[in-house]
């Protein structure tokens, strides 16, 4: 479906899908893999993709989809390595398939984090078996009393034999 | 669209509705369906208040954002929706509305131009349509979650932005999101 042929008449009206749209509503709604893609597209949506909120709007609307949907494949899952006062700069590591194959790293201000488990999320690989893994979202609270930030290690717990460490 | 002679009966399930578009069409919708909108729901509660409607007269509702075919496309998926002042229906009656209404919504987006999501998702966010924006936004996702980074920029008209070198450099770094991509 390449053409983009419109009846004459809409094609004199300008697109006004207001962008809180785009990126709320419908970027939320493709798989990761896009949209690591689509941050190419120009420097504004990768600063939109790459904002917690979007990250964890994004997570929070794929957590929900039927396991068997084929987006679900592509769930975030979010390591956050414990940070000795090496760097002031804090930096979560995303990985976006189940393998952790593919990882992505970005900085976050360090006042707005705060992780919880919001669930468990089953799935099935085209060539593995039946993982669990936890979901997590970003939210906003103020880690007040220190700068010390948790190490939350998210991994199947069957295969790899992680803890969840908190 | 002409006036009863009778006051309508806000709750009657046959009481309708006259919207204009911007070219100056009329549409006379149910008003369970046009309840659906919510913009036009606000706008027919405040006109009840003022006492217009009452008088049984026909209220005809502007809706200058929206073009004819775009609010017949939103009208016709509107009347797809369970209604809200439908009797409760049996679960085989359910199950069957609900395999018409799949049957439907594949039949409306096969044929429906790419473009024209852009029109109905704009429209159904003008008159705070939830159900078709709900719709329509996972069908455009659904569209573009395939297509190339070029693709993208064409539909929403984006200028890119980017220096050819950072643009490449980020290509080398994540090519897998490359991969498998729709052809243009």
């Amino acid at each position: 479906m390449s053409e983009m042929r419109q009846p004459p008449i809409l094609q004199q009206r300008k697109n006004h899908v207001p962008n809180d749209i785009i990126f709320n509503s419908i970027l939320t709604r493709v798989p990761v893999k896009s949209l690591m893609r689509f941050r190419c597209v120009c420097k504004s949506w990768d600063s939109s993709i790459t904002t917690p909120n979007f990250i964890s709007t994004h997570l929070y609307n794929n957590k929900n989809k039927h396991p068997h949907h084929h987006n679900n494949a592509n769930g975030y899952v979010i390591h956050m390595p414990s940070l000795p006062s090496s760097s002031n700069r804090p930096v979560i590591m995303v990985a976006f398939d189940r393998t952790f194959d593919r990882i992505y790293e970005t900085e976050i201000p360090s006042d707005f984090v705060h992780v919880h488990i919001v669930g468990s999320c089953n799935g099935l690989l085209p060539d593995t078996c039946l993982r669990q893994l936890m979901c997590v979202t970003l939210g906003f609270a103020y880690q007040s009393e220190n700068d010390d930030y948790k190490v939350v290690r998210i991994s199947s717990s069957n295969l790899y034999g992680h803890e969840i460490e908190v | 669209m002409s006036n009863t002679s009778e006051n309508p009966k806000p709750s009657s399930s046959s009481a309708k509705m006259t919207l204009k578009t911007s070219d100056n069409e009329l549409f006379e919708v149910e008003e369970a369906v046009a309840m659906k909108f919510c913009t036009v729901k606000q706008y027919f509660e405040d006109e009840k208040d003022s006492d217009v409607a009452a008088r049984g007269s026909t209220t005809v509702i502007p809706l200058p954002n929206v073009h004819s075919a775009v609010l017949a496309t939103l009208i016709s998926y509107g009347k797809k929706l369970p209604q809200s002042n439908a009797v409760a229906d049996n679960h085989e009656e359910e199950e069957t509305k609900k395999k018409e209404r799949k049957k439907y919504e594949q039949g409306l987006l096969k044929n429906l131009m790419p473009g024209e999501l852009l029109d109905l998702i704009s429209a159904a966010n003008y008159l705070d349509f939830k159900e078709g924006l709900e719709f329509f936004n996972q069908a455009l996702a659904d569209h573009i979650q395939n297509k190339s980074v070029e693709y993208v920029r064409k539909f929403f008209g984006i200028k890119n932005d980017y220096e050819p070198h950072e643009e490449e450099k980020y290509r080398e770094e994540y090519a897998w999101a490359f991969e498998g991509v729709d052809e243009d």
